[in-house]
């Protein structure tokens, strides 16, 4: 059985690791220029047209969590588990709608907090930027591990240099270009992961003899291929719920929208969603094949890297390490940039410094970049637990924002109080069947919680919104009629 | 002649104290690994990562490896190899019902040296009852339908 030695020499691994390193600073320098003001710093313009919005949305969503989790997945919960991760992709094409209505009534918005502050107020708002930040942070951390995990199994570069290089080198592209830096790198990345997964698809499609893995796996582990596993059959719907929540209520996602040129967000999250729904299952697949190729798996993040490093051979495995490298970079920047946006909007400008000049809060927007990446490479540094252990802790907090997010985005009568106890309730019940039953009910246990409690509180204490409320000016007028603004 | 013999007596027994104690020196047996799992887990979802500990300079210097045994019996009579190789753990996942139970050895490459088998470690895999998922799926199917339904409902009434 081979082991887990690292694929391509530690020589070549740093080699790439530099090339790409400074191919990501030197463009995020490039397209950083275009960010004159903040609004460009932080939302690229709002002038983001089809093909950028389509590749950041797609590029965003296909993490280390989809490359490397969905992997996990299939070998933890086999058929069912790489089924349950491409449900996913729902969270894209349900937001589709969100992130028109979203521009409708927020066309100077920045933040998915300034919505929650606008229509349910401070209480709730508070709530929401603990849950938000908490899973924006778990997100990050989650990626940072999995950047160093990566670079040490596909190239034996240690995991604390891997991981401290891949955070060091988001840190300073999204430092430079903002949103726009972010928006541009995606797009390549987006191509060079589409283009790698089809080399491994086929990869594997010449590789594997179907009939021997189908017997093997029936011998080796056989409730992977039924389709009773009850783990399974929960996790299906737990993960797209997770989805859901993940996209409904994330930053990421509304800066995206916001971002977006009207009249554009709905096609690009409509087509990303299609584009992106295979891309679990041939990622997934290949976790399968273990057992017929003899593999060791010691640690079940790393069996996909592992696998389609192993299938393609030394040279594969260089494709592997870029297309891996990427579908990082491009989540850990989105992250960076979106979490930033949402500490300086939401706590420092509205809670600290509500006079603040533009280069001022430009200037807090780095510190924080800063300080965000600076505090997950402290928290990565001890290789804490496996990806999915980190990542669905999570899950019932995200799960519990559904429908305060849905019914306040589209339901004048959707309560404050429901809001407030929807996700509270959803988020402690949704933790506590994390730990009594395990992760793969948390999100589905929390979603379905706060559900209960937002219809309940729309039936017995209805408010009546009025939609205008929600549209705020935007930063530059409201910063030119600040005195501090002329300084 | 007394006098040589003694020497002689003297010679031998030196030379068989150093051989001794230099065969003290090399263990005659390799010691058995420790597993890092916990004996009589239970896991829920037939999946479990099963590590096990080894002095470290063998690891390192690779010239150990393992071999991990599962079997439904703690006699081992029908056992089955599931790993050997040197890593320090494996993922074994997709099993079914029921108590499985797990021995490792350390083989050392070099010396061709076997170390005895370890105490059989014993799971148990339970899975969580189908009525219990089904419930849960049959809520998950609930809680997304509505939500679809408030969205492109919503979508549809703003136009």
């Amino acid at each position: 059985m081979k082991h887990q030695s690292a694929i391509i020499s530690e020589s070549t691994g740093w080699i790439m690791l530099f090339a790409l390193s400074v191919i990501w600073i030197l463009l995020g320098i490039y397209w950083g220029k275009k960010a004159k003001n903040m609004e460009g710093f932080m939302l690229a313009g709002r002038n983001v047209g089809l093909a950028f919005g389509v590749t950041t949305a797609m590029a965003t969503w296909i993490t280390s969590n989809t490359t490397m989790l969905a992997p996990q997945l299939a070998l933890e919960l086999g058929v069912w588990g790489m089924v349950a991760y491409c449900t996913a992709s729902f969270g894209l094409i349900m937001f589709a709608p969100l992130a028109k209505r979203i521009r409708e009534l927020m066309p100077n918005g920045f933040t998915s907090g300034d919505f929650i502050r606008l229509r349910y107020g401070k209480r709730t708002w508070h709530l929401f930027l603990i849950i938000s930040l908490f899973y924006g942070f778990t997100w990050l951390i989650s990626m940072g591990m999995a950047g160093g995990i990566l670079m040490n199994a596909l190239a034996g570069i240690p995991y604390r240099l891997g991981m401290t290089i891949i955070l060091a080198v988001c840190v300073t592209y999204t430092l430079f270009g903002g949103l726009y830096a972010v928006i541009g790198t995606d797009f390549i990345q987006s191509l060079i992961i589409l283009v790698g997964i089809v080399v491994v698809g086929f990869g594997v499609m010449n590789f594997i003899d179907f009939d021997l893995m189908y017997d093997n796996l029936l011998d080796e582990r056989p409730m992977l291929v039924s389709m009773l596993l009850p783990a399974s059959i929960m996790a299906v719907f737990n993960n797209l719920l997770f989805g859901i929540g993940e996209i409904f209520h994330s930053n990421v996602w509304w800066s995206r929208a916001f971002a977006m040129r009207k009249g554009i967000g709905k096609k690009a999250y409509v087509m990303s969603g299609l584009f992106w729904l295979p891309v679990p299952i041939a990622a997934g697949f290949i976790a399968l094949t273990t057992d017929s190729l003899g593999i060791n798996i010691t640690s079940p993040d790393m069996v996909g890297p592992l696998v389609s490093a192993h299938i393609l051979g030394e040279v594969g495995a260089v494709v592997v390490f870029a297309v891996f490298f990427c579908s990082l970079a491009s989540s850990i920047d989105s992250l960076l940039a979106a979490t930033s946006d949402l500490i300086t909007e939401d706590i420092y400008r509205k809670m600290i410094r509500p006079d603040a000049s533009e280069q001022h809060i430009r200037k807090v927007s780095s510190y924080i970049i800063i300080g965000l990446g600076t505090l997950a490479w402290l928290v990565c540094l001890p290789r804490i637990s496996d990806l999915a252990t980190v990542l669905f802790f999570a899950g019932p907090m995200v799960g519990s924002t559904i429908w305060p997010i849905i019914s306040g985005l589209f339901w004048k009568k959707a309560s404050t109080q429901g809001a407030f106890w929807g996700m509270l309730l959803g988020s402690v019940i949704g933790l506590s069947a994390y730990f009594y039953l395990g992760w793969y009910t948390a999100s589905l246990i929390g979603a379905a919680v706060s559900m209960i409690t937002v219809l309940i509180f729309r039936q017995w204490q209805p408010d009546e919104f009025e939609w205008e409320s929600l549209s705020e000016p935007s930063i530059t007028e409201s910063s030119l009629s600040e005195p501090s603004m002329s300084e | 002649m007394f006098f040589v013999k003694r020497q002689i007596f003297l010679l031998l027994f030196i030379i068989t104290s150093v051989q001794l104690n230099l065969y003290a020196q090399t263990p005659s047996s390799l010691e058995v690994p420790d597993f890092g799992v916990d004996d009589g887990s239970v896991y829920n979802s037939g999946a479990l990562r099963l590590t096990w500990v080894y002095a470290k300079d063998l690891v390192k210097q690779d010239v150990v490896e393992f071999e991990v045994q599962q079997a439904s019996s703690s006699e081992f009579v029908q056992q089955k190899a599931i790993y050997r190789g040197p890593d320090l753990a494996t993922f074994i996942s997709g099993l079914k019902n029921g108590t499985y139970f797990y021995r490792i050895r350390a083989l050392r490459k070099d010396l061709e040296k076997k170390s005895p088998w370890s105490s059989p470690l014993r799971i148990e895999v339970k899975h969580h009852p189908l009525s219990l998922a089904f419930t849960l799926a049959g809520v998950g199917t609930f809680v997304f339908l509505a939500t679809a339904v408030v969205v492109f409902q919503g979508s549809r009434n703003q136009k």
